[in-house]
């Protein structure tokens, strides 16, 4: 379903109207797919890392607790996971937002909290809205639009002058 | 799955190096990193082992200018090598969108290299991908060694596909940015998504 492309679209919507957004301001969160890119953030983080590097890891630690509870017999879960890594005052949480065939994370990075538990809370309830919200917009998406504007390639004639272009960085 | 934002103009493309272990994946991107000016870079993230092997992957953003008015966004991953990570490459080759498979051009090496190219060729299958149809390009690095095997056998061995191939020495930079520009071309050529 590539009318996820068009999510970036709706989140700026979302995140402006959502409270949760104002209580949360003072955190780091992400919004990432399954493969780590980041569709949205609000990185209140002193740290040096990229936002492109911190959805690779909050992707890549999803998806390998993900392989992980693949041991646990099916029938035992009863609703889906989440995935906590904290200590009673800060920690990464991440949890999963199911929007058609696809699955997104919106990730948490939180230190000096008081009452994480709340805050677990509140981004379990935004993660829900957003789903919901996110499910409503994209019906009105109409399908035969996507389906031809997906199939044209974007670059398919792409030179080799202009690839040279985009390497000029590289330093020899 | 690479990713079109059309609201920033960005286009996010996700390159995996494959290859078996201590064929030169990390020290590819090492390179890249070292050779890339400091705009176009982010940091390069790397989960080792105490001995600096790749324990679960190393990750380098990188940033390739504007085509067209996009600006161009790659993600360099390198799996681990050693056998017994097949799970976590299987993981790191979700949403792959080209792939570089780095050959140990040492003789003695050649089984290792057969084996990691079928362990590739399934665990693509796994995810519904076609080895013959995803952007691949073949680099034979190790060239500078004088056990190295021969161009020819290692066509013959492990370029079935007759994807496009180089020489390489990843420690010197030889060959390095040859192989990501062709992955990088063929990635953005085989792009969908169309202009909104």
């Amino acid at each position: 379903m590539k009318a996820i492309n068009n999510i970036p679209k709706y989140i700026e919507t979302f995140f402006k109207s959502c409270e949760i957004d104002e209580k949360l301001s003072r955190y780091s969160f992400f919004l990432i797919r399954y493969d780590g890119v980041v569709l949205y953030h609000n990185n209140n983080l002193a740290n040096s890392l990229s936002k492109s590097s911190i959805g690779a890891l909050l992707g890549g630690v999803w998806q390998a607790a993900r392989a992980l509870a693949d041991f646990i017999p099916k029938e035992e879960a009863k609703e889906g996971y989440r995935l906590s890594f904290d200590t009673s005052s800060q920690g990464v949480y991440i949890v999963p937002i199911t929007v058609g065939p696809e699955e997104l994370y919106l990730g948490l990075i939180y230190h000096d909290e008081v009452n994480p538990g709340f805050i677990k809370n509140k981004i379990r309830e935004m993660a829900t809205s957003f789903g919901e919200f996110l499910e409503q917009e994209l019906k009105t998406i109409s399908d035969k639009k996507q389906t031809t504007s997906e199939n044209k390639f974007l670059f398919g004639d792409i030179t080799d002058s202009e690839m040279d272009q985009m390497f000029a960085f590289a330093k020899h | 799955m690479s990713f079109v934002n059309y609201v920033t103009k960005e286009v996010n493309c996700k390159i995996v190096y494959y290859g078996p272990g201590l064929g030169g994946k990390t020290t590819n991107i090492q390179y890249v990193y070292q050779k890339t000016s400091g705009d176009s870079k982010g940091n390069i993230i790397s989960l080792n082992t105490e001995n600096e092997r790749t324990l679960f992957f190393d990750f380098l953003p990188l940033d390739l200018g504007e085509i067209r008015g996009f600006k161009t966004r790659f993600h360099l991953y390198t799996v681990p090598g050693q056998v017994f990570y097949e799970a976590s490459r299987k993981l790191i080759l979700r949403g792959v969108d080209g792939i570089i498979f780095v050959a140990d051009s040492q003789v003695e090496r050649m089984e290792s290299n057969i084996e990691s190219l079928k362990s590739l060729e399934k665990n693509l299958v796994d995810q519904g991908y076609d080895i013959g149809k995803i952007p691949l390009v073949m680099q034979w690095n190790k060239r500078d060694l004088p056990n190295a095997t021969s161009v020819k056998d290692l066509h013959a061995a492990l370029n079935r596909w007759s994807v496009p191939e180089f020489e390489a020495v990843a420690v010197k930079g030889s060959g390095v940015f040859d192989t990501l520009k062709t992955i990088s071309k063929l990635v953005l050529m085989n792009l969908k998504g169309g202009l909104d």
